[in-house]
């Protein structure tokens, strides 16, 4: 346990020593306040445009700005970020240090090899939790002082719950991929490609992507929209059939969760797997 | 049958890639504060023995202990009193020589003020005291290997293995860190792996030698040498000897005799024998008989490098 403590510290260390825990954090504050500031300035047009033309009817109509129009995208934002940033960031923690032997040095001493795997595990995803956090935190902080906007918590934590799912998948996608390939540069490349990949697939309508985690990001519109699925656990996307008419169609989103959640687990346990038959 | 008292010990260790035999059916036997010395040519199979017997790769067949420790089991009762220096070490850039010094001595269990004052010992003793606190990305190769040296000993280890601990090092730092393993013997087994012959017999007391991942010979330094050593003689004159060879071909003990011209224009003849002690005491009768000018009269000295090639021939 001991030896966990000090493969975590030096994790931290050298996160800390190498700029990356800073630079992830400035990244994501920066994130929830200019994300934050673009949808503010985006609603004041939209809330100046509206009222010129409601001047024209009698009595008048008033705009108000709802939170979901400052923080919904957010969460978006923040999704695109880890699939880009994880890969950069991970891709070299295990590859480079097996192909160095640095992970050797490290191995030949009494330190189990699943605690040297779990305990990049905990730092990476420690430093992307906190980080997500703490953007939407700022990005809350910052809606509230430039607008004058109620924000319901309950729904912004489940939000911040499912991000931090989002990118508990990716983190263990790039840590598999950084254990089970030879260098550095092929895990990176395979990872943004995956990643970027399932980025794509957003608001892609087809049952096929169902499953993809970053459908978690689209979950996320709907809670902070307000739209509200006929049952529990699902989310919705317009669909414009072949007469371009809008209809509304709901997707049961616990197959993107529990997929997200199995197979980071999986993906972990692989690693495990794999580290603890390498060939040092 | 497993043995507690031996340091390293193999049991038909095998080890295969695919189609391509690493290391076959290997037997060492090393013994509590022994240094062996394992000789072989590139690509024999030294530093994938040495891999084996750290844990840091699992055999294909047979066993490897560490005073009767399985060097692969996850209990790692083995890691706990082994060290390791790879024949290119790597360090975490990030630290400094004695930040990692201290991380490794935490690692085997030792409180962090213990660790430090440890690191500071084996930093002094290695040579690396003006580089205490440069990051280890700064240092040189020969520095690296030194670094590595220390951070082997900073677990007080009962079996050290060094995988070719000099490649880097000048022939200062050389003998500095061959008299550490010399030193070393007092309470540790050393495993060296090297294929520089003069210093397996400048410090070792047991050899094997390993070609193509076969374990050729396995014995003492000495018995080695007393095995596989010449016997005969190595005579110097001023003048042409010819007037005696034919008289040296004629006795019984002789099994051959050539003559050459030495750099200093002294005569040299070389005499190969079947016993020593009757061809020593007939030749020098020989010589003082023929009236010529003996310079030097020497028994033939066979050294661990001339071992290694014949056997390596051999195969």
């Amino acid at each position: 346990m001991k030896n966990f403590a000090l493969l975590i510290k030096k994790e931290l260390w050298e996160n800390w020593v190498n700029w990356k825990t800073i630079i992830v954090f400035v990244f994501f504050m920066a994130l929830g306040v200019i994300g934050t500031y673009s949808r503010y300035q985006n609603a004041l047009q939209m809330k100046a445009s509206f009222q010129s033309s409601s001047s024209l009817i009698t009595g008048g109509l008033e705009y108000n700005i709802a939170a979901g129009d400052l923080i919904s995208p957010l969460f978006l934002f923040v999704g695109v970020a880890v699939t880009i940033i994880a890969p950069l960031m991970l891709m070299s923690t295990v590859a480079h240090e097996v192909q160095s032997g640095q992970a050797a040095s490290i191995l030949v001493k009494p330190v189990r090899r699943t605690a040297y795997i779990l305990s990049k595990f905990i730092v990476y995803l420690s430093i992307f939790w906190l980080a997500i956090i703490s953007s939407v935190l700022i990005s809350i902080i910052y809606a509230n002082s430039v607008a004058d906007v109620t924000i319901d918590m309950g729904q912004t934590w489940r939000c911040i719950g499912l991000s931090l799912i989002f990118a508990l998948f990716c983190i263990s996608f790039m840590l598999f991929l950084s254990s089970i390939t030879r260098n550095q540069l092929i895990a990176g490349g395979i990872g943004i490609i995956l990643l970027f990949f399932m980025s794509s697939t957003l608001y892609s309508p087809e049952v096929i992507f169902t499953w993809m985690p970053s459908k978690l990001l689209e979950w996320c519109q709907n809670i902070i929209n307000n739209y509200t699925p006929p049952w529990d656990w699902a989310y919705h996307y317009p669909d414009l059939g072949m007469d371009s008419v809008e209809t509304e169609k709901y997707t049961p989103a616990w197959i993107a969760f529990g997929f997200s959640i199995i197979s980071s687990v999986i993906l972990l346990v692989i690693s495990v797997m794999f580290i603890k038959r390498k060939e040092l | 049958m497993k043995n507690k008292d031996l340091a390293i010990q193999t049991i038909g260790l095998n080890k295969s890639f695919g189609t391509f035999t690493a290391l076959e059916d290997l037997n060492i036997e090393v013994e509590p504060n022994t240094v062996y010395g394992f000789l072989g040519p590139n690509g024999s199979g030294k530093t994938t023995a040495i891999r084996l017997l750290t844990g840091l790769s699992s055999p294909t067949k047979g066993i490897s202990c560490i005073f009767g420790y399985d060097s692969f089991a996850r209990d790692m009762k083995a890691r706990r009193i082994i060290g390791y220096l790879p024949d290119v070490p790597s360090f975490f850039s990030f630290m400094n020589g004695l930040q990692y010094l201290t991380y490794c001595g935490e690692l085997f269990g030792i409180n962090h003020q213990s660790a430090q004052k440890k690191a500071h010992e084996l930093i002094e003793r290695t040579g690396l005291k003006e580089a205490t606190f440069r990051k280890t990305g700064k240092y040189s190769r020969g520095m690296k290997q030194r670094l590595g040296l220390a951070a082997t000993l900073v677990g007080n280890p009962k079996v050290i293995f060094l995988d070719e601990p000099v490649s880097a090092l000048d022939p200062i730092g050389r003998a500095d860190v061959l008299d550490i393993i010399k030193d070393l013997r007092e309470h540790t087994a050393v495993f060296l792996s090297t294929h520089i012959l003069n210093d397996v017999e400048r410090v070792c007391d047991k050899v094997g030698i390993i070609d193509h991942g076969n374990l050729i010979v396995s014995q003492n330094v000495k018995d080695l040498k007393k095995e596989y050593a010449k016997k005969g003689f190595e005579i110097k004159f001023t003048e042409d000897p010819s007037v005696i060879l034919h008289i040296i071909r004629m006795q019984k003990w002789c099994e051959g005799v050539s003559c050459s011209v030495c750099e200093d224009n002294k005569y040299k003849l070389t005499v190969n024998v079947l016993d020593n002690a009757k061809a020593g005491k007939e030749l020098l009768q020989i010589i003082t008989q023929s009236d010529l000018s003996l310079v030097s009269f020497n028994t033939l000295e066979i050294s661990l490098e001339d071992v290694f090639m014949r056997l390596a021939r051999v195969r």
